[in-house]
């Protein structure tokens, strides 16, 4: 920190004086710059910074306590302080006035040269404490700041912009992050400052981090950080790493050896680390939950002759809770059943009920039993063995050859038909799984050669600013077109209909009779 | 920081009628909101046992099925209680909900004997 000599402005129009007070000051170590008036010295003061002030009392234009004032109530100016000299004899009341009015020191001719210089030298211990104190208070404000930013991120790319732009705002300069997603490579995202925070692939070099934390000061060509972080001959390492079988955070900031900064570093890269091994755990947790989910869903699509099949299951976001989204295709004897539902709730709970109906779904089908009896079978079932919970579901018995089709729907959104380019919904309103109502007598219609049924879930076409049916209507205009591959049909309709983030998950299903 | 600043995504109020407890509802009911719902509701259903919860629809602008099936598990809680629980000013979008899962004439009461409002 003592680096470059300490600075002091000197007051005084008296220049034997000055001369003396100087060189006693030089003597010391102090850069000394002179003043001779009032004037001068506020001049002098907004041009540059000093660390002490040493001020005569009584100036020929104005006087010294006026000037010690001015330096205080001016706030870029006030925390600079001031030492008071007098060649008068003074009082005790004058003193006070001087200590009063600001001044953080007084002293009376005859003044002596080692009480001048211990007088400053305390001075400014005092005045080094305070402002280390309030850096470090700054610097905490700043990194809860930051801490409450990053914990806020949606994963860990955000998490690492913020952080970034939190260090770079609290160490100044260049700052860099990296961290690693489970089963992924490194991100580390760089800044030059608050604003400009770029994302890159980078990754540390081979470096065995010890558990907890650690803080170096290393060349910089050792770890090869790419632009643009500046070409400087050192930089500041830290680390946290929260266990041996996880990977370390990283935090570079230009090199220091202020303990203020090393510890606000090491505070900061430990809240870090936290936070992302938190962020690892959610989308762990999150991609176990995808996974089994798309594991309870059909493996394979059944192969029927005079049928083309083609499903897409699209999960809700990593921000969103799981759905409960599903669909059935399955050969059945000469009949090919088809059913797409929903189980209210989003957790990883709604896709196990989803499993459990699914498999009761394929378990009373294959009993022979007709759409609307396995429909109400299933009812039965949920208001026994799963109370509380609800599900929409439309299912239908598809013969390939004649195209008969015999449908129940339970709560579940309209299928499309689509003959020739015309779409029309097949609509059967009957009560959703789960209350055991009445349900009305099977739909039973005719799918004709070369048309197409359409089942989709409300992820497809629910959005919160249009009802529900207008969002059916919009699905309508696009679906009458179907593309030759019916891969591309589905894929084509979801994207034109939905944005990622997806709130809600999205299962299609498209049956095409050749 | 930026949550403090929005408005709360559904509130309720509620008023002791002579025959009824009316709950009257606004704004959006979806999985953020389902246990609110569920509080308020079994609320008025515990503290007026045997009488009818009226639930008032009329500025509840976005329904989905988690707010549904509060809805019937309400309408199940009160019926078990000896009470009853019936839907009112359902309209344009919630009605249209319900009527796809094919629950408004059951949640409005018209199974119950009581007139359609």
């Amino acid at each position: 920190m003592n680096s470059a000599a300490e600075s002091i402005l000197l007051i005084d129009d008296s220049a034997p004086k000055r001369y003396l007070l100087n060189s006693w000051l030089t003597r010391a170590g102090f850069a000394v710059t002179e003043a001779e008036n009032g004037y001068d010295a506020l001049e002098e003061i907004h041009r540059q910074r000093f660390d002490i002030v040493v001020l005569d009392v009584k100036l020929p234009d104005m006087s010294g306590l006026d000037v010690c004032r001015r330096i205080k109530s001016d706030p870029r100016t006030a925390s600079t302080p001031v030492v008071h000299v007098s060649a008068h004899a003074v009082d005790a009341p004058d003193r006070t006035l001087g200590l009063v009015g600001g001044a953080d020191g007084y002293l009376v001719e005859p003044i002596d040269p080692h009480e001048l210089v211990a007088t400053v030298q305390a001075v400014l211990r005092y005045y080094r404490a305070r402002r280390k104190a309030e850096q470090l208070a700054d610097g905490l404000a700043q990194l809860a700041e930051t801490t409450l930013a990053v914990t806020m991120a949606r994963d860990l790319t955000e998490l690492l912009h913020r952080a970034a732009a939190g260090a770079a705002r609290l160490f100044g300069g260049a700052v860099a992050v990296a961290a690693r997603a489970p089963g992924a490579g490194w991100t580390t995202a760089l800044a030059s400052g608050s604003d400009h925070v770029t994302i890159t692939g980078w990754e540390p070099p081979a470096d065995d981090v010890p558990v907890g934390s650690r803080l170096l000061v290393d060349e910089s060509a050792a770890w090869q950080l790419p632009a643009p972080w500046p070409d400087t001959g050192h930089l500041t390492v830290a680390t946290a790493r929260l266990r041996a079988d996880r990977p370390p955070l990283y935090l570079f900031t230009a090199a220091s050896d202020d303990d203020v900064h090393a510890q606000l570093l090491t505070q900061l890269t430990q809240a870090l680390a936290a936070t992302a091994e938190a962020q690892r755990a959610q989308d762990q947790d999150h991609q176990i939950a995808v996974t089994l989910q798309r594991s309870l869903l059909p493996r394979h699509l059944p192969v029927v002759d005079g049928i083309e099949l083609a499903v897409r299951y699209e999960p809700a976001s990593q921000e969103a809770e799981i759905g409960g989204d599903f669909y059935e295709l399955s050969a059945l004897g000469d009949q090919l059943l088809i059913a797409i539902g929903d189980v209210v709730g989003h957790s990883l709970h709604a896709a196990t009920v989803m499993a459990e109906i699914r498999h009761a779904l394929r378990a009373y089908a294959v009993e022979g039993h007709a759409p609307g009896e396995i429909v109400r079978l299933i009812d039965e079932l949920m208001v026994q063995l799963l109370p509380g919970e609800m599900a929409t579901l439309c299912l239908l018995l598809l013969d390939p050859r004649t195209g008969r089709a015999r449908l129940a729907n339970a709560g579940h959104l309209p299928p499309l038909l689509i003959v020739d380019g015309q779409v029309s919904e097949v609509w059967q309103r009957a009560p959703l799984l789960g209350i055991n109502h009445p349900r009305p007598a099977d739909l039973e219609f005719t799918v004709p050669a070369g048309a197409t049924l359409l089942l989709y879930t409300d992820g497809l076409i629910e959005r919160r600013d249009i009802p529900i049916l207008d969002g059916v209507a919009d699905l309508m205009r696009l679906a009458g077109d179907v593309d030759a591959e019916l891969d591309l049909y589905c894929a084509r309709l979801l994207d034109e209909l939905t944005s990622p983030p997806n709130a809600d998950d999205v299962a299609v299903v498209a049956v095409r009779r050749l | 920081m930026e949550r403090a600043s929005t408005p709360p995504q559904a509130t309720h109020e509620v008023e002791v009628l002579p025959d009824a407890v009316r709950v009257s509802l606004a704004g959006e009911f979806d999985l953020l909101t389902e246990q609110d719902l569920a509080t308020w509701l079994g609320d008025a259903i515990r503290s007026h046992p045997g009488r009818l919860v009226e639930v008032d629809m009329h500025e509840v602008t976005f329904l989905d099925s988690t707010g549904i099936r509060v809805l019937l598990q309400a309408h199940g809680a009160a019926t078990r209680q000896g009470g009853s629980l019936r839907l009112v000013r359902a309209s344009g979008m919630v009605r249209e909900v319900l009527d796809i899962v094919d629950v408004y004439t059951f949640l409005t009461g018209a199974t119950e004997d009581s007139p359609r409002p």
